[in-house]
C-alpha cells in the first residue's frame, strides 16, 4: 500500500470534516451548561458519526470477503478506512468533551480504541514502507503459506544433487523421482579421492542439509550471509572444478532459502500487527454498540 | 514355348537332372544339397550381390549359384576348401562392419549374418570397423525400424517391396561407401510413401529392418474385456481390409483386436489418452461429450429477495455468449460427425471409424463412446491404422462417409456458409475435394495464387506470415477453421499468409469455380466472409505495428512480447494479502486462475495468468476445439473441454491448469469428479478483471506490455500510478 | 546444469488452493476474533448476571448518591414504555426521581421556565457537591431575566460574580443601616479610648461582635450570656433543643447582634443616683422604674434621715427639654416624696442623658403630676443578616482580619454607615476557579440557593427502603407509600432486583 497522492482527496475531506467538526464543537462545549458531554444532542450526534466511521471502518473486512461484488472498489474502501478510522478518534474525543472515558465501560473502551488507532497507524507506516524493502531484499520471494513446501521441495532438490554427485542417497523416494525430474548427472565423485567426496558429504550433512531443513535456520552458522559465501568460496578451492557447478546450484538453493527466511520475517512483520488490530477493533464495536444501546436507553 | 529339356550336371560328385534354366542353386535345392545364401529369396528375382552362394564350376571365377543356370554337364563344387575359404572371408568381411550383435539379432537370435558367420568361426571380425555408417539409425516409421549400418545391400527389401509388393518405396541410393537403401528419395520411412505393410522387414537378412513392436500395450487385454485377436484371414474378408497386406497383419497380430460390447458398455472417455481407433463391425454406438458445464454456476437457485439482491452485487452477464463473430454451434469431435452444442450427442454406425487423431497423433478421446446395442468392434494400433488409411477402399469409403455425414454439418457449421442452402450443398458434396498433408507441409505459400478455398477437417494447422525480421504466427487452426478466403476475395487473388500443417492434417478443398459460385449466388455469405477477411488484414496489421513500435531487447527473454496482456502486480504497493487470488477464486467457481508467482521485470512482478499470448501455444492439440480465442485477445476455455491436460503442457507459463469439477447432475460415468482445465478468461463475463477490481491497494493492472513498458524500456521511468489514473494502460481491451 | 527459474516451473511448484487452507496463523486469527471480542462480551455479561450496571455509569457517583450504587433505576427510570421493551429516550433523569429524596421548593413563582433538576445538578462527575452547579445554569435566566409577567425586580444581566453582579444590595443606592442604636465606630476604635476605670484601651472586633458559638466565652467589656439554662429542659411544652454536633464551623457564619450586657457594660455604667453604685438593669423603662423606686424605698427604710437631705440642683442635660423655671431645691417631706424626687431626679438623667447616649427614645406627655411618662424605647433593629438572599460564612473566612474586609469601619462615626464590604471587597479573592492559583471559587451556588427554603414542607416523608436500595431480592417499597418510582416497570431485568410489576 502506498499513501500516495491518490490519497489526496480523502486527505482534505478529513482535515476539512475534522476542521467543521471543530467549528462545531468549540461553541457547543463553550455554551453547554455542564460542559460538553456525550449525553447532549451535540454530543449523541458526535457519538453517532465517530461510531458509524467506525463500523465503516470494521466493515472492511467484510467487504473483503466479497471481492467481486459491486459494492464499490476495495481499494476505496481501503482509503475510507483509513482516513474515516483515523478521524473518528478525534470525533469520539468531541463526543465526550475530551475526556478520557469516567466510567468503566468508556473508559476500556478509550483504552482499547486508543490501542487500535495506535496498532493501525503503526500498521499503515509498515504496510507502506515494508513491501519496498521486501521487493528488494528478497527477489526470490514466493507466496508466503506456500514456503514450508517450497522449502521441501529445495531441500529435495539438493538432496538430489548432491546424491547424484557423490552416488550416496540422502532421503530414499524423493531422490529417486526427483532424480527422474532433473535428468543427467555431469560426473560422479566416486571417481574421484574419498577424502574429496567425503567433504562435500560432510559439508552437507553438517552444515548446508540443517539449514535448509529449519525454518529460520537458528543455530546455524551457515544462515549469516557472508559466512556462507566464504564457505562456499571454500569449498570452490578444495573440490574439483567439475563440480563447481553443482556447488553453484547448491550456493543458488542455499539463497533462495535464505531469502525465504527473510521473507517469513518481513511478512511477520508486515502482517503481524493485524493480530492485535482487528481482535481489539471487534471487541470496540461490539462494546460501542452496547454503549450505543445503553446510553439512548438511560 | 517347347517344354523345357532337360539336363543333367554333377553337383558334389552327385548326378541331377533338371529342366532347362534351372540355376544351379535350385538344382542343388531339388536335390537336397545346401548352398549358403544371404541376398537370395526364393519368391524374389535372384541378383546375386553377396556372392555367398559362389561355387566352383571349373572356371576362371567362382560363380554365384543363384544366378547362374546350369548347364548339361556342368561339374559343381560347392564346399570345397577354396570355395569354403572363400564364403569364411566374404563372410568376414560383412562382419567387419555389422553392428554384432545387431536387432535381429537380439530380438529373435536369427540374423542370417550372424548365424552364418558363427557357422564359420568368423563371429569376431579381423577387420576393423567402418568409422560412421552411411546412415543414422531411421526410427521414423512406426512399426519398422531402419539400422543403415546393419544393412549389407543384399537388395532383399528392395525387392520384396517392388516385386511382391509393387510398392516401389525403397531403392539403392549412393556409391561406395555412400551406398545405402532409401525409400522414396532418401527420405526418413515413416515420411515416405512406405505402407507399413512389413514385407522389407520380412525378408531383411540381417537386423536392417525389424519390428519396432510399437506400441508395447497388449491389446488383448481391454480396460474391460479382453479383445479377441483375429486372424488375418478373417480381417481379410472385411471390405476395408480389402487390399492389406496378409502378411503384415500376420505379423503385426497383436496390433489389431477384435472387442465385443454390450449394451451400454462404455467403449472409451472423453479425455483419457490413448493409442488407438475403433472400427465399428456391426452395432450402434452413442457418442457424445458429457454435458457441458454452464459458464455461470448458480449455487441456490431460489429467487428469493436475498439472492435477487445479491445477483445485483455479482456482476456477472449471465447465459450470454454474446457479440462474437462465430458463435459456435458445433462441438468438432474424432469422429465422422460433429456434436451439437446444446445437445452434444450422435450415433455413429456400422462402418465408422472413430479415434483417427488419438491413434495417428497421440491425442486424448474427444468424447464418450457407449455401445447403444452389442456392438462388435475393431480395436487398432497406428500401423494398422495407417495402412488402411492408405489403402485405397478404406480412403474411398472414409471419403464417402464424410461427404455424406459430415460435411453437410461441417459446411453449416461455419457460420459464413450458415445460409447456403441446402440443393447447394448437395452440389458442393462431390465436388469438394479432402486433401492430406503430412507434419510439415505448407498447404498453401504466402504469395502464391488463390485457387482453393479450405475447410480443416482435422488436425492443426499454423497460419503465418513472413517479415523480414522472421516469420510471424497469426493464428492456429484447428477443425472447424477455413481459411483461403482472403485470397479468393480479393482481386490480385494472391494468398497472403502461408499455411503449414502441423501434424497430419486433412482439409476439404473447395475450388475456385466453386467458390466464387457460392460467393454469388448467396450474398450474405460474401458479406460475412468479407468482414471476416477484414478484420483479419486489420488484426493483423495492427500486431506488426505494435512490435515495430517497441524495441525488443531482454524484455523478450521472458517472452513477455508475446504477450497481449499482462497481470503485473505492483510489488512496491503490494501487500502480499491475496486478495487478488480470492477474487479470482471467488469469480470462478472457487478455482484461482492466477498464482502470485513468477519471474520479475522491474519492480514488477508478473503473475502467473494467462498473457493471452499473440501466438498462442496452448490452443494447438485441443481435441474437442474447447481452447479458443475470442475477438482476438481473451482466450477461454469452453465448456465443453475434456480434460486431457494438453494445453496445459504446451503453455510455456503454466498458466494453464488442470482442477477436478464435481461431474454435473445427468452425466454418465462413474467418477464423481471431472477433470477440466481452466485459466484466466481476463473476466470477460464481468464489467472488469475481477483482481483488478478486488486489489485493496490498487497494485494489481492488466497491462499491455508495448503500452506500460514502452517509456520504461525506452529508458525513462514509470511511476506506478493505479490504472484509473494512467493512460495507456488497458486493463481489458 | 543450472538451475532453471521459470515462469512455469515457478507458478506450477505452488499448491492452487493454498489460500484456502487453514494455516495455523489463520487460526490463530480466527481465534483471537473470536475470543477477544468474547472476552468483552462475557466481561459485560459477568456484570449483568450479578445485576450490577457499574460498567455503564459514565462516571463516579458522587459519595452522597453512592448508598444506591447497585440500584442505578432509584434514579435512571426510562420514560417510555413501548410494547415489552421499555425505552428511555435519552432523557436525563427525571424529576421525579430526585423529588423522591429531595424536596426542591421553586425559585420564584413568577420564573419563566423551571429547568430539571439535572439540568443544574451534574451527577457521575465524582466526589463534588452536586450543589455544585455551573453558573450558566443560573445566566440561562439571569443573564436576560425575563419573567412571566410584570418586570422583575432583580439585576436581568448577571453573568457572574466577576462581570455584570450587581453591588449589595445594602450599598446600592441610598443605604443606610436602619438599626437605631446610636454608635460610633471612629470613637470607640481610637487609640487612647478610655475605658472601664479610666484606664485607656484599644478595643477589638472581637471585643463586640462574635458569632452565636462564641457567646460563651469571656467577654472583656461584658459578660457570657448564659445558654446553657435552655438546655436539658424537662417543659413538656417546651421540649429540649438537641444539641448541634461539634463541627468547626457551626453557628459561626454569621455575627450575633453586640447584646448590652456583652459588649457595653463594662464601660457605660448606668447609674441613676449618688447613693448607690451599682447600675439600673438594661430592661425596659417599666423595669428600670421599678428598679428605682424599689431600691430608694429600700434605702429610705434604712436610711430614714436622708429624707431631709437637700437633693442637688437639676443637672443640665444634653438633649432633653431645659426647663426654664427656675430651679427649686425641693426638701422632700416624708419619706415617698423623698422616693419621688429622688427616682424623677434618676430618670431625668437616665432618660435624658444615659439612655439617650444609645438608644432613641420617644417621650410622652407629662401627665397632670408634672412627672414625665415613661419614655419608649425605639427597638434597635439591628440586622443580624444584611444578605438575606445569599449564604456567607464567618467561619470560611476566619483566617482574615475583620478590618480588612469590613473597609469603612474605623472611619464611620454614623450609625447609619452600611459597614457590610462591597462586592469588589469579595471580587478581589472570588475570581475564578481555584483551580488556578490565587483564586477562589465564585460560582453563583456559592452564595445563592435556588430553592426558596422557606417554602420547604415538613416534615419529610422518606419513600426508599434500605433493602431495596441495597438491590436484595423479592422485596418493594414500603407499603402504604406511592412511590413515583414503585409503579412504573423498570428498565433492563438486569438493572432491577428480579422484581415484579406493581
Amino acid at each position: 500500500m502506498l499513501i500516495d497522492q491518490t490519497h489526496r482527496q480523502w486527505l482534505w475531506g478529513s482535515v476539512i470534516g475534522l476542521a467543521v467538526g471543530l467549528a462545531i464543537y468549540i461553541p457547543y462545549a463553550h455554551f453547554t451548561i455542564g460542559g460538553a458531554r456525550g449525553g447532549t444532542t451535540l454530543g449523541i450526534f458526535y457519538g453517532i458519526v465517530g461510531f458509524g466511521f467506525m463500523v465503516f471502518a470494521g466493515l472492511l473486512s467484510l467487504r473483503k470477503r466479497f471481492p467481486v461484488w459491486r459494492m464499490g472498489r476495495t481499494s476505496t474502501w481501503m482509503r475510507g478506512h483509513l482516513w474515516l478510522g483515523l478521524i473518528s478518534y478525534p470525533i469520539i474525543f468531541f463526543h465526550s468533551g475530551f475526556s478520557f472515558g469516567k466510567g468503566r465501560l468508556t473508559w476500556w473502551m478509550m483504552f482499547i480504541f486508543t490501542i487500535v488507532i495506535i496498532s493501525g497507524i503503526f500498521g499503515a507506516i509498515l504496510q507502506h514502507y515494508l513491501p519496498k524493502v521486501m521487493t528488494k531484499q528478497v527477489p526470490y520471494e514466493t507466496i508466503y503459506a506456500e514456503i514450508p513446501v517450497i522449502r521441501g521441495q529445495l531441500l529435495d532438490e539438493a538432496d538430489v544433487k548432491v546424491a547424484e554427485v557423490t552416488g550416496v542417497s540422502m532421503s530414499s523416494s524423493a531422490v529417486t523421482s526427483a532424480a527422474e525430474e532433473t535428468g543427467g548427472v555431469i560426473v560422479t565423485l566416486v571417481q574421484m579421492e574419498e577424502d574429496v567426496r567425503n567433504e562435500l558429504t560432510r559439508f552437507y550433512d553438517k552444515e548446508l542439509r540443517p539449514f535448509l531443513e529449519q525454518p529460520g535456520g537458528k543455530g546455524c552458522e551457515i544462515a549469516d550471509r557472508s559466512f556462507s559465501v566464504a564457505k562456499f568460496a571454500n569449498l570452490r578451492t578444495l573440490l574439483p572444478d567439475e563440480i563447481h557447478p553443482v556447488i553453484a546450484d547448491l550456493e543458488s538453493i542455499y539463497e533462495e532459502k535464505r531469502q525465504l527466511d527473510q521473507q517469513i520475517v518481513l511478512h511477520r512483520l508486515l502482517h503481524g500487527w493485524l493480530f492485535i488490530h482487528a481482535p481489539l477493533s471487534l471487541a470496540l464495536l461490539v462494546m460501542g454498540a452496547i454503549h450505543a444501546v445503553i446510553a439512548l436507553t438511560y | 514355348m517347347p517344354p523345357a529339356k532337360e539336363i543333367t550336371l554333377t553337383i558334389d560328385d552327385q548326378k541331377v537332372t533338371v529342366p532347362a534354366g534351372t540355376t544351379i542353386f535350385d538344382a542343388a535345392r531339388i536335390n537336397g544339397i545346401p548352398i549358403p545364401t544371404l541376398c537370395h529369396q526364393q519368391n524374389e528375382t535372384p541378383v546375386g550381390v553377396c556372392r555367398v552362394c559362389v561355387v566352383d564350376v571349373g572356371a576362371r571365377v567362382y560363380t554365384a549359384a543363384c544366378i547362374r543356370e546350369a548347364e548339361n554337364n556342368m561339374v559343381v563344387k560347392t564346399s570345397s576348401d577354396k570355395v569354403t575359404a572363400a564364403r569364411k572371408t566374404l563372410v568376414e568381411l560383412l562382419m567387419s562392419d555389422h553392428p554384432s550383435p545387431c536387432a535381429r539379432e537380439q530380438q529373435s537370435g536369427d540374423c542370417e549374418l550372424e548365424t552364418l558367420a558363427k557357422s564359420y568361426g568368423v563371429a569376431t571380425s579381423r577387420f576393423s570397423k567402418r568409422l560412421t555408417p552411411s546412415h543414422p539409425k531411421d526410427e521414423s516409421s512406426l512399426s519398422i525400424m531402419v539400422d543403415h549400418s546393419a544393412c549389407i545391400l543384399c537388395d532383399r527389401c528392395i525387392r520384396g517391396c517392388s516385386e511382391i509388393r509393387h510398392n516401389f518405396v525403397i531403392a539403392r541410393q549412393g556409391k561406395g561407401y555412400a551406398a545405402a537403401i532409401s525409400f522414396d528419395t532418401d527420405m526418413p520411412m515413416g515420411s515416405s510413401s512406405c505402407v507399413s505393410c512389413g514385407e522389407c522387414m520380412v525378408s531383411c537378412p540381417t537386423g536392417a529392418l525389424t519390428n519396432k513392436k510399437v506400441l508395447g500395450q497388449k491389446l488383448e487385454q481391454g480396460a474391460t474385456l479382453t479383445g479377441i485377436s483375429v486372424e488375418a484371414q478373417e480381417l481379410l474378408e472385411l471390405p476395408v481390409f480389402k487390399g492389406v497386406s496378409g502378411t503384415f497383419l500376420e505379423l503385426n497380430k497383436g496390433a489389431v483386436v477384435k472387442r465385443m460390447y454390450r449394451k451400454g458398455e462404455v467403449i472409451c472417455r472423453e479425455g483419457d489418452y490413448g493409442s488407438t481407433a475403433f472400427y465399428l463391425v456391426e452395432g450402434t454406438v452413442d457418442i457424445f461429450i458429457s454435458t457441458p458445464r454452464a459458464h455461470v454456476d448458480t449455487e441456490g437457485s431460489q429467487e428469493g429477495f436475498l439472492s435477487k439482491l445479491a445477483s445485483k452485487l455479482k456482476p456477472r452477464k449471465e447465459h450470454q455468449r454474446e457479440e462474437e463473430n462465430t458463435a459456435r454451434k458445433f462441438i468438432y469431435i474424432d469422429a465422422p460427425v460433429d456434436l451439437e452444442y446444446d445437445h452434444p450427442v450422435a450415433k455413429l454406425h456400422a462402418g465408422d471409424l472413430f479415434g483417427e487423431m488419438t491413434c495417428m497423433n497421440f491425442y486424448p478421446r474427444s468424447a464418450t463412446v457407449v455401445a447403444a446395442e452389442d456392438v462388435v468392434c475393431l480395436e487398432m494400433l497406428r500401423n494398422v491404422l495407417d495402412v488402411l488409411q492408405k489403402n485405397k477402399t478404406f480412403r474411398a469409403k472414409l471419403d464417402a462417409n464424410y461427404r455424406s455425414r459430415a460435411l453437410e454439418t461441417h459446411l453449416k457449421s461455419v457460420p459464413v456458409f450458415a445460409s447456403l442452402t441446402q440443393d447447394f450443398i448437395d452440389h458442393l458434396r462431390d465436388r469438394v475435394e479432402l486433401q492430406r498433408f503430412a507434419p510439415g507441409q505448407v498447404i498453401c505459400r504466402q504469395g502464391d495464387p488463390a485457387d482453393s478455398f479450405y475447410l480443416v477437417r482435422i488436425g492443426f494447422i499454423k497460419v503465418s506470415e513472413d517479415h523480414p525480421g522472421g516469420e510471424l504466427v497469426l493464428s492456429y487452426l484447428a477443425r472447424g477453421n477455413y481459411f483461403g478466403e482472403i485470397g479468393l476475395l480479393s482481386d490480385e487473388g494472391r494468398r497472403t499468409a502461408t499455411c503449414t500443417a502441423l501434424d497430419h492434417v486433412e482439409v476439404v478443398k473447395i475450388h475456385r469455380e466453386d467458390f466464387r459460385e457460392m460467393v454469388g449466388r448467396f450474398p450474405q455469405v460474401r458479406a460475412s466472409l468479407e468482414a471476416v477477411a477484414r478484420e483479419r488484414i486489420e488484426e493483423n496489421r495492427s500486431r506488426m505495428h505494435n512490435l515495430q513500435s517497441v524495441p525488443v531487447d531482454d524484455f523478450l527473454k521472458q517472452g513477455l512480447m508475446d504477450a497481449q496482456s499482462l497481470l503485473v502486480l505492483d510489488l512496491d504497493r503490494c501487500t502480499r494479502c491475496d486478495q487478488c487470488v480470492k477474487a479470482c477464486a471467488d469469480a470462478h467457481d472457487g478455482i484461482t486462475r492466477l498464482i502470485r508467482d513468477g519471474l520479475r521485470f522491474e519492480n514488477y512482478l508478473v503473475a502467473t495468468s494467462c498473457r493471452q499470448c499473440r501466438d498462442p501455444l496452448c490452443m494447438v492439440g485441443c481435441p474437442v476445439g474447447s481452447i479458443r480465442r475470442r475477438n482476438s485477445l481473451e482466450v477461454i476455455i469452453e465448456d465443453w473441454c475434456v480434460g486431457c491436460g494438453l494445453c496445459a503442457n504446451n503453455c510455456p507459463y503454466g498458466n494453464i491448469n488442470l482442477h477436478e469439477f464435481p461431474a454435473p447432475a445427468g452425466s454418465t460415468g462413474v467418477k464423481a469428479t471431472v477433470k477440466k482445465a481452466t485459466s484466466c478468461n481476463l473476466c470477460y463475463d464481468h464489467p472488469e478483471p475481477s483482481c483488478v477490481y478486488a486489489c485493496p491497494h490498487d497494485a494489481a493492472h492488466r497491462i499491455n506490455p508495448p503500452d506500460f513498458f514502452g517509456q520504461m524500456l525506452g529508458g525513462k521511468n514509470v511511476e506506478a500510478v493505479p490504472y484509473s489514473m494512467a493512460p495507456g494502460m488497458m486493463d481489458r481491451r | 546444469m543450472a538451475r532453471k527459474r521459470t515462469a512455469k516451473s515457478l507458478g506450477q511448484r505452488h499448491d492452487f488452493h493454498y489460500f484456502q487452507r487453514w494455516g495455523k496463523w489463520r487460526l490463530l486469527r480466527a481465534v483471537l476474533m473470536t475470543a477477544i471480542p468474547a472476552i468483552a462480551i462475557l466481561w459485560l455479561a459477568g456484570y449483568a448476571v450479578r445485576r450490577n450496571a457499574e460498567p455503564y455509569s459514565s462516571g463516579p457517583l458522587s459519595s452522597v448518591h453512592s448508598f444506591t450504587g447497585k440500584r442505578c433505576d432509584t434514579c435512571h427510570a426510562p420514560a417510555l414504555k413501548t410494547g415489552f421493551i421499555n425505552v428511555g429516550f435519552r432523557k436525563h433523569v427525571s424529576d421525579q426521581a430526585c423529588l423522591s429524596c429531595h424536596q426542591a421548593p421553586v425559585h420564584q413563582a413568577l420564573q419563566t421556565f423551571t429547568p430539571t433538576c439535572s439540568s443544574c445538578h451534574t451527577e457521575h462527575v465524582g466526589s463534588q457537591h452536586l450543589r455544585q452547579t455551573a453558573d450558566e445554569s443560573c445566566v440561562q435566566c439571569h443573564g436576560d431575566l425575563k419573567v412571566k409577567s410584570g418586570s422583575p425586580h432583580y439585576q436581568t444581566a448577571i453573568y457572574n460574580f466577576d462581570a455584570k453582579h450587581p453591588e449589595f444590595a445594602p450599598l446600592r443606592g441610598d443605604a443606610r443601616d436602619s438599626g437605631t442604636i446610636k454608635l460610633n465606630h471612629a470613637v470607640h476604635m481610637r487609640a487612647g479610648l478610655l475605658g472601664p476605670n479610666s484606664q485607656a484601651v484599644q478595643m477589638q472586633c472581637q471585643d463586640c461582635h462574635r458569632t452565636p458559638a462564641e457567646q460563651n466565652q469571656p467577654w472583656k467589656y461584658g459578660q457570657a450570656r448564659l445558654v446553657e439554662a435552655t438546655l436539658h429542659s424537662s417543659d413538656p411544652h417546651n421540649p429540649a433543643m438537641p444539641p448541634e454536633p461539634q463541627r468547626p464551623g457551626t453557628g459561626r457564619a454569621y455575627m450575633a447582634a453586640p447584646t448590652y450586657a456583652s459588649a457595653c457594660q463594662s464601660c457605660h455604667a448606668l447609674q441613676f443616683d449618688s447613693h448607690f453604685e451599682e447600675s439600673v438593669p438594661h430592661d425596659k423603662p417599666e423595669v428600670v422604674h421599678a428598679f428605682i423606686v424599689g431600691r430608694l424605698s429600700e434605702y429610705i427604710k434604712q436610711h430614714p434621715e436622708a429624707v431631709n437631705q437637700p437633693s442637688r440642683p437639676m443637672r443640665i442635660m444634653f438633649g432633653g427639654t431645659i426647663s426654664r423655671e427656675p430651679q427649686i431645691v425641693k426638701t422632700a417631706h416624708n419619706a415617698e416624696e423623698w422616693i419621688q424626687l429622688r427616682t424623677a431626679d434618676a430618670e431625668n438623667l437616665l432618660w435624658h442623658k444615659t439612655c439617650q447616649q444609645c438608644h432613641s427614645l420617644k417621650y410622652r406627655q407629662a401627665d397632670q403630676n408634672g412627672l414625665a411618662g415613661l419614655p419608649e424605647v425605639t427597638p434597635a433593629n439591628i440586622k443580624p443578616v444584611w444578605l438575606p438572599n445569599s449564604v456567607f460564612s464567618h467561619y470560611a473566612h476566619v483566617s482574615i482580619d475583620c478590618k480588612s474586609c469590613h473597609t469603612r469601619t474605623l472611619s464611620s462615626q454614623e450609625t447609619a454607615d452600611v459597614l457590610v464590604p462591597s462586592i469588589t471587597t469579595c471580587q478581589q479573592c472570588h475570581n475564578g476557579e481555584p483551580t488556578s492559583s490565587g483564586q477562589a471559587q465564585n460560582g453563583c451556588f456559592l452564595c445563592h440557593q435556588y430553592h426558596n427554603w422557606k417554602q420547604r414542607t415538613e416534615p419529610f416523608t422518606p419513600t426508599h427502603n434500605l433493602q431495596e436500595l441495597r438491590g436484595a431480592s423479592g422485596s418493594s417499597s414500603q407499603s402504604g407509600v406511592d412511590s413515583p418510582l414503585g409503579t412504573t416497570a423498570i428498565g433492563f431485568h438486569f438493572l432491577r432486583s428480579g422484581s415484579q410489576h406493581r
